[in-house]
């Protein structure tokens, strides 16, 4: 897998990716000079360019490059994680690192949102699924714990 | 042809036809008149047989009425007589007659005397079997009611405790809804972004310990 993927931590990051690898590809038969460089300067994140000029030493290979970071993300596993709340940045990359150390380095977020499940993670991947949401162990907590509950309530004399 | 004796046939022939519409019309004229007078013979006719009609009826009624008052009178005569025939006979024997009357009292007075006395110890037994039969049955009906009462009574103590603890139960319910509410809302509020990471992170250990990835 190529480097530059491991940078990627979504799904969205890796559609947008895409379409600047598209916009990479085409520039190379523009009949202008450097254009590569040009698409590079003002059609790609600055982090992309950065990372493409690091690893292609050179401009000839470029588009054999490219095509080969395409046929990698054919190959892409993706979490589909439904978070409560919408994370930082510096949480994605967390999560993301998270998830490129014990599951895979092909495997990327695909993430939802639903500020209903309070907090933690619903996580479906190939198939399997599990809810580890705050909002799901309150509903075990107050279903297993009700007399429980109850019974402090008749404590307190509210019943 | 000759016109000429074209012209005589045509007026023979003429004065022919006038001679038959003639005859004709004297044949009609003597018709109608004949209808006439049969027509009056007829209502002259009609009269007669109404006033015949009439005539027998009138006789007919005279003649109900008459038999009717004699038969009235044969009455009031025949009863006048018999009331006199029996007026007689009461004068010649009122003494006898009076004897047998006052016997007949003495006799009846004792008969009816024994058949009181009878009467009332049959209805005394009557009576007494008739209030012990009574009493046996108000019984039951007195036992069975209060049987249905007290099952009544134990039913609808039944619903009321049921009830009691239905609306105690929802009201614990609603209770712990309201303290579970309270606690999601405080908890959507009060969770740092680090505590949500913290949270997913944990999550995402779950899912491996469960072997979720495997």
């Amino acid at each position: 897998m190529t480097n530059i993927l491991s940078k990627i931590a979504t799904k969205k990051d890796l559609s947008l990716f895409k379409s600047e690898i598209e916009v990479l590809i085409s520039s190379l038969y523009k009949y202008q000079e450097d254009g590569l460089e040009n698409a590079l300067n003002n059609d790609v994140r600055s982090w992309v360019a950065e990372e493409i000029r690091k690893n292609l030493k050179n401009k000839k290979e470029a588009e054999e490059y490219f095509k080969s970071i395409i046929k990698d993300t054919e190959s892409i596993d993706f979490i589909n994680i439904t978070l409560a709340y919408e994370p930082s940045q510096s949480a994605l990359g967390r999560i993301s690192s998270w998830v490129k150390t014990n599951v895979g380095e092909k495997t990327l977020l695909d993430i939802e949102y639903d500020p209903n499940l309070l907090g933690g993670a619903k996580i479906a991947y190939k198939g399997k699924y599990l809810d580890a949401t705050l909002k799901k162990q309150i509903d075990i907590y107050f279903d297993t714990q009700r007399d429980v509950v109850v019974g402090k309530l008749k404590s307190y004399g509210v019943l | 042809m000759n016109p000429e004796i074209i012209y005589l046939l045509a007026t023979l022939l003429t004065a022919l036809l006038g001679v038959a519409i003639g005859f004709v019309a004297i044949s009609y004229k003597s018709l109608f008149k004949k209808y006439d007078t049969l027509k009056k013979s007829y209502a002259e006719l009609e009269e007669k047989n109404r006033q015949e009609s009439q005539k027998i009826i009138e006789e007919a009624e005279e003649k109900s009425q008459s038999i009717v008052k004699s038969a009235e009178t044969l009455s009031q005569e025949l009863k006048a007589s018999l009331n006199q025939a029996f007026k007689n006979a009461m004068d010649l024997h009122s003494q006898s007659l009076g004897q047998i009357s006052d016997e007949y009292k003495k006799s009846a007075n004792s008969f009816t005397s024994n058949l009181s006395q009878e009467i009332k110890n049959s209805l005394s037994i009557e009576l007494e079997k008739m209030i012990a039969d009574l009493s046996r049955d108000l019984k039951e009906v007195v036992s069975s009611a209060a049987t249905d009462l007290n099952k009544s009574y134990v039913k609808a103590q039944e619903d009321v405790k049921a009830f009691r603890e239905n609306s105690y139960k929802k009201l614990e319910q609603e209770m712990v809804n309201i303290i579970k509410d309270t606690l999601e809302t405080s908890l959507k509020k009060s969770l740092t972004s680090s505590e949500h990471e913290e949270a997913i992170i944990e999550a995402l250990g779950e899912a491996k310990r469960t072997g979720l990835f495997n």
